[in-house]
């Protein structure tokens, strides 16, 4: 199957980016998007968001720039969020949206890749025929705390 | 002014689809400097860059200070705003003073954002990194 951003892995040289199957899929999840429901950067990984969130030609040799954030668990995803808020003027919700969509993700959708063992965050790293839109179970605010 | 193009990545402390907070180098002098994200702009984002010790990126990493207070550690009398663009190229870079930054409060991190493992893929080599510059810290203030 092909990935949806074979053309960035082409681009970037992404030579080791054949994301390993670990067993999370299939899932429900969560990830992190705009109220707005066509809002542009919905479902994208930070590769394909222009301008690209990048510090050094270095970031672009990450295969992780083609996966969405995921989290197992609804509770961890908003205590993420809550702490990434913290960074200044409330940029990270301006970047990446308030609500806390949850999906229902398959082996046919893609790759999942968790980043340590005992995680609930992994990269969702998409096939090309997936639509994640139509994977969609339910969307919800994300309970700010202590801001 | 700094030039930020020529500093050399050690790696991601914060990352969550792309990096939030990164240490860099200046190689040969082994200068330290903390790269953290501010917010995005049209066709750049925004980044403050400052100087520190292996020291204070060690107790951000070990949680015994926040982002704040880290920020706040900064070695030199200034920071620097710089814009990066596509492809990681350097579009500006603007200094501002000590006291500018620490009246600015849009530009620091709220009170309790602590290191998360988690959400450091690079926490191995960068601790093996910080413990080196350590030592040499200490050892030039030795000689």
């Amino acid at each position: 199957m092909e990935y949806k951003y074979q053309a960035t892995i082409a681009l970037y040289q992404l030579a080791d980016c054949s994301p390993k199957d670990d067993g999370t899929l299939p899932c429900e999840c969560y990830h992190y998007i705009f109220e707005e429901e066509n809002h542009a950067d919905n479902f994208l990984p930070i590769s394909e968001r222009k301008p690209e969130r990048v510090n050094s030609a270095k970031d672009q040799q990450k295969c992780s720039l083609i996966g969405l954030s995921c989290y197992l668990s609804a509770e961890e995803a908003t205590k993420k969020w809550n702490r990434y808020n913290k960074y200044p003027d409330y940029a990270f919700e301006k970047s990446v949206g308030t609500i806390l969509c949850k999906l229902c993700l398959n082996k046919e959708d893609g790759t999942a890749t968790k980043d340590k063992e005992h995680s609930t965050h992994f990269n969702f790293y998409e096939y090309s025929s997936t639509n994640l839109k139509s994977k969609i179970l339910e969307k919800k605010p994300i309970t700010k705390q202590n801001q | 002014m700094i030039n930020f193009s020529k500093l050399k990545k050690i790696g991601d402390i914060d990352y969550f689809q792309g990096a939030f907070l990164s240490l860099f180098v200046d190689e040969p002098k082994g200068s330290l400097y903390l790269c953290s994200w501010l917010k995005k702009l049209d066709n750049s984002h925004l980044w403050l860059v400052f100087q520190v010790r292996a020291t204070d990126v060690l107790s951000y990493m070990q949680q015994k200070i926040d982002h704040l207070k880290l920020s706040k550690r900064n070695i030199e009398k200034l920071y620097y705003l710089v814009e990066i663009g596509a492809n990681a190229v350097v579009c500006n870079t603007t200094e501002i003073s000590t006291e500018e930054f620490l009246k600015s409060p849009h530009l620091m991190a709220k009170e309790g954002l602590f290191f998360d493992e988690d959400s450091c893929e690079d926490e191995a080599e960068l601790l093996a990194f910080l413990h080196q510059s350590k030592a040499f810290e200490s050892f030039r203030l030795e000689n």
